[in-house]
């Protein structure tokens, strides 16, 4: 148990809910399951907000790192030491969950990734990262759900149909394919991060506006006090991504639930104050670590049969800016997760972090196609050909070659 | 008509002006402590939060801010709904922004 984890009060009555939409799978014909015949379990989570892969899995040996990353970067002394992968990259400190499985061989880290979008838009990288097409197009379906209904009818995965997390669901899995609904009960509250944006804009347009809603939130935060340890939703909270996380388990557990569940976690667009091994990236990272500890649990006894891809729309400059953060960049991390992926290893080819390495001479340039590494799991977890993979899976990415070995 | 008026109609009490419910005949009150309290401020953040998050993904708020406000939108604002970490955060921020909160030019203060 992780200690810097908070465990939410169980929302039986949510729980209660969404499992009875599963009714409708129960009326499916049942097929019987042959002994060889894997069952495979695929869960996709979202970071919405852009993840600074390099304070996430810090390049701990590259010569150029700590001077561009300055007072936040990770190092392997100090109170707060990061853990070492390997011996040239390092995770960050919150994140001990992730790093028991990786050394279990049950984790393993792509570095340098990027999907094919090199502007800057939030919007429009979370379409690309969730459509699957090569540009933002504006298309009204996404990657996992086309994955979902080109798979063979009678597959199990494609019977028992997609699991999309949260109010509504997520572009990444909306499409034709059969989609269960579940939300946790809390409503998600507004973020500290979004009442500090609104703030900011009121003292630029209106001060009235700001002095009286900043009274309004320092009241609440006094009346709260202490007290306010219940968890309050929302999906940038570790207490949030917990109960969403274990929610989405018990689902896709169930004999008759969904295969493939899709999450977003929000509030990883850290342009100010971003910390390091301890802060707002640190309690981020470690509410997702939480939500990784929930899943395993959860999903024990297939966890074998599991496999967990955590990705974001792209990362973050290499430099820190003048207020302590970083900003929108382009290649990060993303994570591989669960007893069904070959881990234990870094998969990166690292393109450095010289002046001349960065990509526009500000971010960690791209490597490997983040298409490439969910088409390499998409082929050996779920059995999807390269053709369909590249036709109607992710569109035009013929070029774009599964990648090999992912999967034990 | 919305669907359901439950919610609205409940949201509008939280935010004290039920429906048809003003605390006397000359209606509700319209200076600035009355509609800019800071509690009630702090509800307004919470159920716009909740709405964005209920449109979630489904509304550019770029073009939502184009449709209702146009050319009378700030630069502030516009940069501010541009730079938002995800389209909920922006709808989020467009409902919270001084021209939805605070239109009428005239009002006391």
């Amino acid at each position: 148990m992780n200690l810097l984890c908070e465990t939410p009060s169980p929302s039986r009555r949510a729980l209660l809910a969404a499992t009875g939409g599963l009714f409708a799978w129960a009326y499916l014909p049942k097929f019987a399951r042959a002994a060889d015949q894997r069952d495979p379990r695929l869960v996709v989570i979202i970071l919405r907000g852009a993840l600074d892969g390099l304070s996430a899995v810090a390049p701990i040996g590259d010569p150029d790192y700590a001077g561009l990353h300055g007072q936040i970067a990770l190092s392997l002394s100090g109170d707060h030491p990061a853990i070492p992968l390997d011996s040239f990259f390092a995770l960050n400190p919150a994140m001990p969950v992730f790093a028991r499985l990786y050394r279990a061989g049950q984790g393993a880290v792509v570095h340098a990734v990027a999907t094919p979008y090199r502007e800057r838009s939030h919007f429009d990288g979370q379409d690309v990262l969730e459509s699957g097409f090569p540009g933002p197009g504006r298309v009204g379906s996404g990657w996992l759900n086309r994955a979902i209904a080109a798979l063979p009818r009678g597959a199990p995965v494609a019977v028992r149909g997609g699991l999309g997390v949260g109010a509504t669901t997520p572009l990444i899995m909306r499409g034709q394919a059969p989609v269960l609904g579940w939300s946790p009960q809390t409503l998600p509250q507004p973020t500290e991060d979004l009442a500090n944006r609104v703030l900011d804009l009121y003292r630029h347009l209106d001060p009235l506006l700001a002095e009286n809603l900043m009274q309004g939130l320092a009241t609440e935060k006094i009346a709260a006090g202490e007290m306010d340890k219940t968890p309050r939703g929302g999906f940038a909270t570790a207490a949030g991504m917990r109960q969403a996380a274990q929610g989405a388990a018990r689902l896709i557990a169930a004999d008759d639930g969904p295969r493939v569940a899709a999450l977003a976690f929000d509030g990883w667009d850290t342009h100010a104050n971003e910390g390091g091994a301890t802060g707002r990236l640190a309690q981020l990272l470690g509410g997702l670590d939480c939500a990784l500890e929930e899943f395993e649990r959860t999903l024990a006894p297939v966890w074998q049969d599991t496999a967990i891809v955590i990705a974001t729309e792209f990362g973050r400059t290499a430099r820190i800016n003048g207020t302590v953060g970083t900003d929108h960049g382009t290649a990060t991390v993303a994570f591989l997760v669960g007893g069904a992926i070959k881990g234990g290893r870094m998969i990166a080819d690292w393109p450095g972090l010289k002046p001349d390495q960065l990509y526009e001479n500000r971010d960690l340039a791209p490597t490997t196609d983040l298409r490439a590494v969910l088409k390499g799991v998409l082929a050996d977890h779920l059995g999807l050909g390269g053709r369909v993979l590249a036709e109607s899976v992710f569109p035009d990415s013929l070029a774009v070659k599964p990648m090999n070995g992912v999967i034990v | 008509m919305p669907e359901d008026p439950g919610q609205f109609l409940g949201a509008l009490a939280f935010l004290g002006m039920p429906l048809w419910g003003p605390p006397g005949p000359d209606g509700f009150p319209d200076i600035a402590a009355a509609w800019a309290s800071p509690e009630g401020m702090k509800v307004r953040l919470e159920i716009c939060a909740r709405i964005a998050d209920r449109w979630r993904d489904s509304l550019n708020p770029l073009d939502l801010l184009d449709e209702i406000a146009g050319v009378a939108a700030s630069s502030e604002t516009r940069q501010a709904i541009a730079r938002a970490e995800s389209k909920q955060q922006g709808l989020a921020l467009l409902l919270m922004s001084p021209e939805l909160q605070a239109p009428m030019k005239g009002a006391r203060r």
